[in-house]
């Protein structure tokens, strides 16, 4: 699937693009690899802000956000030694959907771009 | 979303910055969701919200300390007093689901209660420590 995106460029700037191929498929590449580096970034980030907490937590979100709901030791536990675990679940729940979200993003981006087999 | 939640988020900031001391505000907006963190004084308690929002939900925990120990807290994670409070012996069908409740004195206790906003809360804390 494709879409046409215009866009207007300096004079110059398309004279010189010329000199290394067609502007329209650099300009797609250049798109293509800016949303990637975007979509990668994004993933980092999010995923470096999950390690403290799983540092922190000794566990992954999933089973931290189990135990919270279901152990009555445990969060009795968390409650004494961590108290505002809170504080620190909400925000650990939103990075964890972040790199979802942001995973889902970049396979589509690869899929089109025929780097990925599609996944159905 | 965004222009919405960031116009939201800049109530809350401007509010805490009239009702808290030494407030540090920071606000983390995506195209998919905002989290907002703040922390300030008020007399001599410690303040702490945490919000975050995206299209379908809405996350909080708001908490008063003092001396680092919780003098009441407000937030709507799952945990599973509240949840057993809620649901009774069907609670963990319910993992999934946000349920606001009030934390008492040193988390001793929890009650259910209606869902919080951040504005609320900083417009409340002169009641919650008499309350505590």
């Amino acid at each position: 699937m494709s879409a046409t995106l215009s866009i207007a460029l300096q004079n110059n700037l398309i004279e010189t693009l010329n000199l290394f191929g067609n502007p329209e498929s650099i300009a797609a590449s250049a798109l293509r690899r800016y949303a990637l580096d975007q979509c990668l970034q994004r993933i980092e980030q999010a995923e470096e802000r999950i390690a403290r907490y799983e540092t922190k937590y000794h566990l992954p979100y999933q089973s931290f956000k189990q135990k919270t709901a279901t152990d009555a030791t445990f969060l009795t536990e968390l409650n004494q030694n961590h108290p505002l675990w809170e504080v620190d679940a909400i925000e650990w729940a939103e990075y964890v959907e972040d790199v979802k979200l942001w995973r889902r993003r970049l396979e589509a981006i690869l899929q089109e771009s025929r780097l990925l087999p599609a996944s159905n | 979303m965004a222009a919405q939640t960031g116009s939201y988020f800049a109530r809350i900031a401007a509010l805490a910055r009239i009702k808290l001391t030494q407030a540090k505000i920071n606000r983390d907006i995506t195209p998919d969701r905002a989290i907002l963190s703040i922390q300030g004084n008020f007399l001599q308690y410690r303040v702490i919200i945490k919000e975050t929002m995206r299209a379908d939900r809405r996350r909080y925990a708001y908490y008063l300390l003092l001396n680092e120990q919780v003098v009441v807290g407000l937030d709507n994670h799952a945990d599973r007093n509240a949840l057993r409070q809620k649901y009774g012996a069907a609670f963990s069908s319910h993992i999934n689901e946000l349920v606001p409740h009030r934390h008492s004195r040193n988390k001793k206790s929890v009650e259910l209660t209606a869902s919080w906003t951040a504005d609320q809360f900083l417009n409340e804390l002169e009641r919650l420590i008499e309350e505590s």
